[in-house]
């Protein structure tokens, strides 16, 4: 495996790593002095002229012989480059990352640490890897054979993964919509809730949600804390589980209503409509005392009561509020064409329109099922071709590693 | 509860590998360690598909269920590389380390809940983790080499084969790493709207991703072997980080990967 001999150059180790430490040092500097890098300044058509400006520049230093083409291809350069790199993920990964630091007073604001995706540093150096990733990639893009294909997949994948990112990042946008049932909206909020209006209307028919069946949950009746205060435990109520054991009690299900309405007289109904809850009627023993007693527990919402189960002074048995399965819109995209689209949008099942991905966001999570808007997120991202492409190449590259493992090269 | 069992079958596969330790490491007889070794595997498989079928959901998602993983896909690795290269000290010490992942979880209960969040609802959600455990384990084994490589380069002595077969098993590991990770990048597009967001779990994944390309070029060179094998250990520290450390640094409470 020591045919990268051949190539090289008089930059060894030691110029690897001056060269980049002093380019570290340069992006420290223009991060203390100019502030974080302006990504918006990569917007469209900017980010196309530099992506083929750089294409371009990387097909012809993989022409030539000189000593950059080597070093930006050589081992040595390529292990100081991911070092350097490694360090400046350390830091992202250990310093609380910010929005932006643009007031901020303090020393390690002011040197891009807690900015690094933004800071000078992490861009000089990223551009250095897209410029060394490139060339090699129309170096290796002449030869093939098996060797070269695996190479090529994985250097190439990865420099189209990096170069859609970074260039991507300027023409990006995000968007939350929010609209209420029975409603059109247009309008949309960005990240600085500025509202603004896109060539795209929503319309909401409907909003539903499914639930998990809730847990019980013993709590201290002066303070409502959860027990053991510590390490709250809970009992999961389901339709198999009918006895169990929670702090000193032994639980029973007597009944258990998903969709549970008022039904006087103490009693609770299976009914399935809007603003029904889950119910669960409980047989609650002491084991030390052997004292019982039974009642209903709910979660309630806002049409229903919440009812816990009382058990002494100190304990009362009550029902958290049941997580969330699916939540669901029916709506209806209108494009500016006048093209209709009728889906239903969930969690993990986006839609497509166009350069835009529609996401089902949020909704009013105090009246969950009963909540009234539903909110979406829009995206454009019209470089994601260019990431896919290259993430898939990386997908096959990684099959190669598997695959072939190192013995066989 | 699927859990209240949990301690017998740990108890059972432990006591399986350690009968297999003593075949391996004292009797030096390959065969009857290879088959206690899977006997205890074959019980913890058991559980995790008895588990499976309890929750109705897969196991994959408390830290718990995935320590479950990681000591069965070690166990196996440790049998895979005895059976096919001979390296029972290796079956020996992925069993020790498969068996302390299960005290943790004895020692450790959690809340075995059976819900799953709506984001975590995704047909990416099975191949994203096992794909990962799967490859944390290689990787652990490559760990394990490292160590025994660096002991013998301190002695003087150095097993060719052995570095080959940690080569070997790098790669493969790498390869299962990169799957994980370009699997969530889709996922993440499809549940959040960005492949990539440098949420801290995703921080350290990608500097555990640059702690392995760094062993391989150096490798790749015949003179940084042995920077090569310490950056192995080291990479697994990362490694470490990313899978349990991540909730205790102070860059936690930004992400949306701690459970």
């Amino acid at each position: 495996m020591n045919k990268k001999a051949l190539w090289t150059a008089p930059f060894g180790w030691q110029e690897s790593f001056l060269i980049i430490l002093g380019l570290f040092c340069i992006g420290t500097l223009l991060q203390y002095v100019t502030g974080a890098f302006n990504f918006l300044l990569l917007h469209n058509p900017v980010n196309y002229i530099v992506f083929t400006a750089l294409c371009i520049v990387c097909f012809f230093l993989s022409k030539l012989k000189n000593t950059l083409t080597n070093w930006l291809t050589s081992i040595p350069f390529s292990i100081v480059l991911m070092g350097a790199m490694l360090f400046l993920t350390l830091l992202m990964g250990l310093i609380p990352q910010l929005e932006t630091a643009a007031h901020s007073h303090s020393l390690l604001d002011k040197l891009g640490f807690s900015i690094i995706t933004r800071s000078w540093q992490f861009v000089l150096l990223y551009s250095l890897l897209l410029l060394s990733l490139g060339t090699l990639s129309f170096k290796r893009l002449t030869v093939w054979n098996r060797k070269n294909i695996f190479f090529f997949i994985n250097h190439a994948g990865l420099f189209l993964a990096l170069a859609g990112a970074g260039f991507g990042a300027g023409d990006m946008q995000r968007f939350v919509m929010y609209v209420d049932e029975n409603q059109t909206e247009w309008r949309v909020y960005n990240e600085n809730r500025e509202a603004m209006e896109l060539p795209l209307a929503i319309t909401l028919h409907d909003f539903s949600m499914e639930f998990y069946p809730p847990k019980l949950v013993l709590i201290d009746r002066k303070t409502g804390d959860a027990l053991p205060h510590d390490k709250p435990q809970f009992f999961q109520l389901e339709p198999k589980t009918v006895q169990g054991q929670l702090g000193g009690y032994r639980l029973e299900v007597l009944t258990y209503y998903h969709h549970a309405v008022w039904a006087g007289n103490n009693e609770y109904k299976e009914y399935d409509m809007i603003g029904s809850s889950p119910a669960a009627k409980i047989k609650a023993a002491n084991i030390k005392t052997g004292e019982s007693k039974t009642g209903w527990v709910t979660t309630g919402n806002m049409q229903q009561f919440v009812s816990a189960l009382y058990l002494n002074d100190e304990h009362a048995l009550v029902m958290t509020k049941a997580d969330p399965k699916r939540f669901l819109s029916d709506i209806t995209v209108i494009t500016k064409d006048g093209e209709k689209i009728r889906t239903t949008l969930e969690v993990n099942s986006p839609l497509r329109v166009g350069s835009w991905v529609i996401y089902q966001y949020g909704y009013d999570e105090d009246l969950g099922a009963l909540s009234n808007y539903s909110s979406f997120e829009l995206v454009y991202d019209p470089w994601i071709y260019v990431v896919y492409c290259g993430l898939i190449m990386l997908c096959l590259g990684s099959v190669f590693l598997i695959w072939l493992g190192r013995k066989k090269l | 509860m699927m859990w209240n069992f949990f301690i017998w079958y740990v108890l059972f596969s432990i006591g399986c590998w350690l009968v297999s330790g003593y075949f391996a490491l004292y009797k030096k007889r390959e065969t009857p360690a290879e088959i206690f070794a899977f006997l205890g595997l074959a019980v913890l498989g058991i559980f995790i598909a008895q588990l499976w079928i309890f929750l109705e959901r897969p196991p994959l998602r408390t830290m718990g269920e995935t320590r479950l993983w990681y000591a069965f896909f070690l166990a196996f690795l440790g049998i895979f590389a005895s059976c096919r290269w001979k390296y029972a000290w290796l079956m020996s010490i992925s069993c020790l380390i498969a068996g302390v992942f299960l005290i943790v979880d004895v020692v450790n209960p959690e809340l075995h809940s059976k819900t799953l969040m709506p984001a975590l609802q995704s047909y990416w959600f099975i191949p994203h983790v096992t794909v990962y455990i799967f490859s944390y384990a290689l990787l652990g084994v490559s760990c394990l080499c490292s160590l025994k490589l660096i002991c013998q380069f301190r002695n003087g002595s150095e097993d060719k084969e052995l570095l080959k077969f940690t080569d070997n098993i790098v790669y493969v590991g790498l390869g299962f790493l990169l799957l994980g990770l370009l699997f969530g990048a889709f996922w993440a597009k499809e549940a959040w709207g960005h492949y990539w967001a440098w949420d801290p779990k995703e921080t350290w994944a990608f500097i555990t991703v640059i702690g392995y390309l760094m062993y391989i070029h150096l490798r790749l060179q015949n003179t940084t072997r042995q920077i090569a094998v310490y950056i192995l250990s080291f990479a697994f520290v990362l490694l470490m980080i990313t899978w349990l450390g991540v909730s205790y640094l102070p860059t936690a409470p930004m992400s949306i990967h701690t459970y």
